[in-house]
């Protein structure tokens, strides 16, 4: 399989990860011989042997909830869920080959597959009732056990002669080459939850030697975010997305379709050696189930790992039974009136089908009349007419050479034919004006800007002016600090323009250039005063 | 009337104020003028930023993007396209803040592209996702689906595509639940399809069902799990058109016949090229389900 990393949005399936230890006992042998002949010419044969038990502990008899990274059709749902198979997601992508169910020596030639020790089954209501139970690991055998910590003495296992568990199976499949035991940290006296399922149902339902390696895989998804997530990220603004992740997990599906119109009930199980007792081939033969005293049984206890139950309902709740009822169209009122020869109904069907509707409308001088009114949403066929208001968009997007409105009036648009008002652009300048209102930060952000510019216009245009009237007098501005000693000048020879009225004297020259800059400063600012109180563009006259 | 130094320089300024005055209004009647004193004007970030988000209709009430319930009646979905001119006059409404004098209009005219640029400038750094160079914005289009499926399942994914199937909604300017069973999607481009669809998670194992029975299909379509290499452009996992497998089911019990069905898949698929392996990996592209995508074509969009 590829190694690159997957692209947004995609699942990536993975037949098996297998882990690198099965669960169980380990011993680790190291050994080392030493041989050869020593100073003396004496031989040497030294042979040293270390051994370590070493056990990898794995889900066995219960599952952390934390493992099950979600299950599918969900717990208690009721929808249109009678054509999928039931399926249990894992965080950890080994899980389901953790252990084995000794399926290679059930079958002739070595499998192909990598068995799950985990299946999905598929219980309906009207199957034969199964049982389920808690009970201590103990009454998985038929051999007596312990059945607390401190307990001297065995109790027989209450398991029922004709009931076959695991060490039935164990015995069955492997023989006598593996026997059915308790790993470290496991107890008689630990508490699982198993089900006893009908020796015939068990057969019907089951999936085959050959079937079982089919059920799992493991999956990659490279996440990509819902509708609720995008949502989230839009109002969180610009700058934060491509913040996918990809996940593994291992998956199990059942191998029964649910049934309609009733509830069905789904069981994780560990199926650890009990090959034997599966189906035999492709057409599901029933495996001949004995206990491991040789009598048949009528019963099979398995470990239930998780169970969960939904019912199957009408194909209307679900995602593509909602979604093929939706009509769809464009954004317009559905009501056009039949094509007619009338002036009228011409008039409001082409009025409807831009996307207009007609609403009354309250003229500020206390009349009332009905006016067309269209969203920013229009149907997707409808020409949108380019004129007035509308700017010319230029090539990045932003209107070119039109003045702002000044009033939302102007935005109107009067039909003399029907002598009705399109009331669209009005009604969106104005809106568009009370929720800048409404903001108070914005409005203060955009006034400051605005007072900015109008500041920055004065600034250019009283600079160019007193440039041009002061000439180049003005270029000494700012004065130095100390008058430099030796000529007492600071009105340089060469930048006095040539029009300067003759020679003038240092103190009167001095003197005045003093008075010139301060009253130009104090001038600037009366200006602006001026302007803020200005309207309408009628200029003052100045004293 | 003395003739100090100050008294005439006093004088001289009365006159230099008239010629102030008549400096700046030869100025801002001229919008040149304006314009190349605020060439380099620079928009604020909260104004552009604000407008931005205007820009994609948000904060505006339901009631002015449809007028009309009878326009988006439940279980609806609507196409539309967003009429620039709205969006102008909603944009230049909410610029007309402290728009009192001809002064005001004048400079609001002069300063009004570097507005809608930056707005604009926002709006693209946003379509490009955060990653790569801000989009140039096409027209601006999108839909409304107004049903169960919005508030039933959350975790759905959107997909838009233009006429030549260039995907729209990655990212979109905006899709976003405005009510809880409606979605408002905004793209900037022409939608021409709109693809529903379960996340990844959920996707199903399963197989079709008879539409007019309801019963259980015999037949499974296949899909490709790689490109055959006489179809390079076909991608993993869509269907082959016309590869069909049977599903073989025990006798009675709904009971799927595993290894029966895998193989018949797998024979169904060699001859084709489409698959380099049949794994549990394969088999399960082929037993997901097809049936959670919907996908709805805007009519009035033609090629």
């Amino acid at each position: 399989m590829a190694t690159q990393p997957p692209q947004t949005g995609t699942v990536k399936f993975v037949d098996a990860y297998a882990p690198i230890l099965e669960a169980g006992e380990y011993l680790i042998t190291v050994e080392q011989s030493i041989s050869g002949k020593d100073s003396n010419g004496a031989t040497i044969a030294e042979n040293y042997v270390h051994a370590r038990r070493l056990f990898v502990q794995g889900e066995r008899f219960s599952l952390d909830p934390s493992e099950i990274a979600g299950v599918f059709p969900g717990n208690l749902n009721r929808g249109d869920h009678d054509n999928v198979l039931p399926q249990i997601c894992f965080s950890r992508k080994t899980l389901p080959w953790e252990r084995d169910p000794g399926i290679s020596r059930m079958l002739k030639e070595p499998p192909t597959l990598r068995a799950p020790w985990l299946a999905l089954l598929v219980f309906f209501e009207d199957d034969a009732p199964i049982v389920g139970q808690n009970v201590k690991l103990g009454e998985l055998a038929h051999v007596p056990y312990k059945p607390d910590p401190n307990a001297t003495t065995t109790v027989p296992s209450s398991l029922p002669a004709y009931t076959a568990s695991y060490a039935d199976g164990y015995a069955a499949t492997f023989g006598k080459d593996k026997q059915w035991e308790l790993e470290a940290g496991q107890h008689h006296w630990d508490i699982c939850r198993v089900i006893d399922i009908p020796v015939e149902l068990f057969s019907t339902i089951a999936p085959s030697c050959t079937d079982l390696g089919w059920l799992a895989h493991a999956r990659t998804i490279s996440d990509s975010r819902g509708v609720a997530d995008a949502a989230r990220s839009s109002s969180a603004d610009e700058q934060n997305a491509g913040d996918a992740a990809s996940d593994d997990f291992s998956l199990v599906f059942a191998n029964r379709f649910p049934e309609s119109n009733a509830s069905t009930t789904v069981h994780l199980v560990s199926l650890e050696g009990m090959a034997a007792f599966l189906p035999t081939d492709d057409n599901g033969t029933p495996a001949h189930i004995q206990t491991i005293a040789k009598q048949d049984a009528t019963f099979v206890r398995l470990v239930s790992l998780y169970s969960w139950s939904f019912t199957c309902e009408e194909p209307k709740e679900s995602f593509s039974g909602y979604l093929k009822h939706v009509n769809v169209g464009p954004l317009q009122r559905a009501d056009v009136p039949p094509d007619k020869a009338t002036t009228e109904d011409q008039i409001v069907r082409q009025a409807l089908a831009m996307g207009y509707t007609a609403l009354d409308h309250d003229t500020r001088y206390g009349d009332r009349t009905v006016s067309w009114y269209h969203g920013p949403f229009v149907p997707s066929a409808a020409p949108i007419p380019d004129q007035e208001p509308s700017p010319p968009i230029g090539e990045d997007g932003a209107p070119t050479g039109i003045a702002p409105l000044a009033t939302a009036d102007e935005a109107l648009r009067y039909d003399p034919t029907t002598g009705m008002f399109d009331v669209s652009y009005a009604a969106s300048w104005q809106l568009g004006r009370l929720m800048a209102l409404r903001d108070k930060s914005f409005s203060l952000a955009l006034m400051t800007w605005k007072r900015m510019n109008t500041h920055k216009t004065f600034a250019a245009i009283h600079r160019e002016a007193i440039d041009r009237q002061f000439g180049a007098a003005l270029a000494l501005v700012p004065l130095p600090p100390e008058p430099p000693r030796g000529p007492r000048s600071f009105l340089a020879p060469d930048k006095i323009a040539p029009t300067a009225r003759g020679p003038v004297r240092e103190t009167t020259a001095r003197r005045a250039a003093f008075q010139l800059v301060g009253n130009l400063e104090s001038l600037f600012d009366s200006l602006n005063a001026d302007r803020d109180g200005e309207s309408n563009g009628s200029s003052k006259e100045v004293k | 009337m003395s003739s100090t130094p100050a008294s005439h320089t006093s004088v001289q300024l009365k006159s230099q104020r008239a010629f102030l005055v008549a400096a700046r209004r030869a100025a801002l009647s001229s919008p040149q003028r304006l314009a190349d004193i605020h060439a380099d004007t620079q928009v604020t970030i909260e104004v552009a930023a604000w407008l931005a988000r205007l820009k994609a209709l948000m904060g505006v009430p339901f009631a002015y993007l449809v007028p009309d319930e009878e326009m988006l009646p439940p279980e609806s979905l609507r196409f539309f396209q967003v009429d620039q001119n709205w969006l102008y006059c909603l944009i230049d409404g909410a610029y007309s803040v402290a728009r009192v004098t001809t002064d005001d209009v004048a400079h609001d005219h002069a300063v009004a592209p570097h507005l809608h640029a930056a707005t604009n400038h926002l709006v693209a750094r946003r379509l490009a996702g955060g990653n790569g160079l801000p989009k140039k914005i096409l027209q601006i289009t999108g839909f409304l689906l107004r049903s169960g499926v919005v508030s039933g399942w959350p975790g759905m994914k959107v997909q838009c595509q233009d006429a030549e199937g260039k995907v729209l909604s990655d990212p979109a300017l905006r899709i976003e639940c405005i009510a809880p069973d409606i979605l408002l999607c905004l793209v900037s481009g022409v939608i021409a399809k709109v693809i529903f669809q379960l996340p990844p998670e959920s996707l199903q194992m399963g197989i079709d069902r008879d539409s007019d029975t309801g019963k259980l299909s015999p037949t499974k379509e296949l899909r490709s799990t790689i490109a055959p290499p006489d179809k390079p452009d076909l991608k993993p996992g869509t269907f082959i058109h016309g590869c069909k497998a049977p599903i073989f089911l025990r006798d009675h019990s709904r009971t799927l016949k595993v290894n029966a069905t895998a193989s018949a898949m797998r024979s169904a698929l060699a001859p084709l090229k489409a698959i380099a392996d049949f794994t549990p990996a394969e088999f399960g592209v082929e037993m997901s389900e097809g049936l959670q995508m919907v996908t709805f074509s805007n009519d009035a969009v033609h090629k």
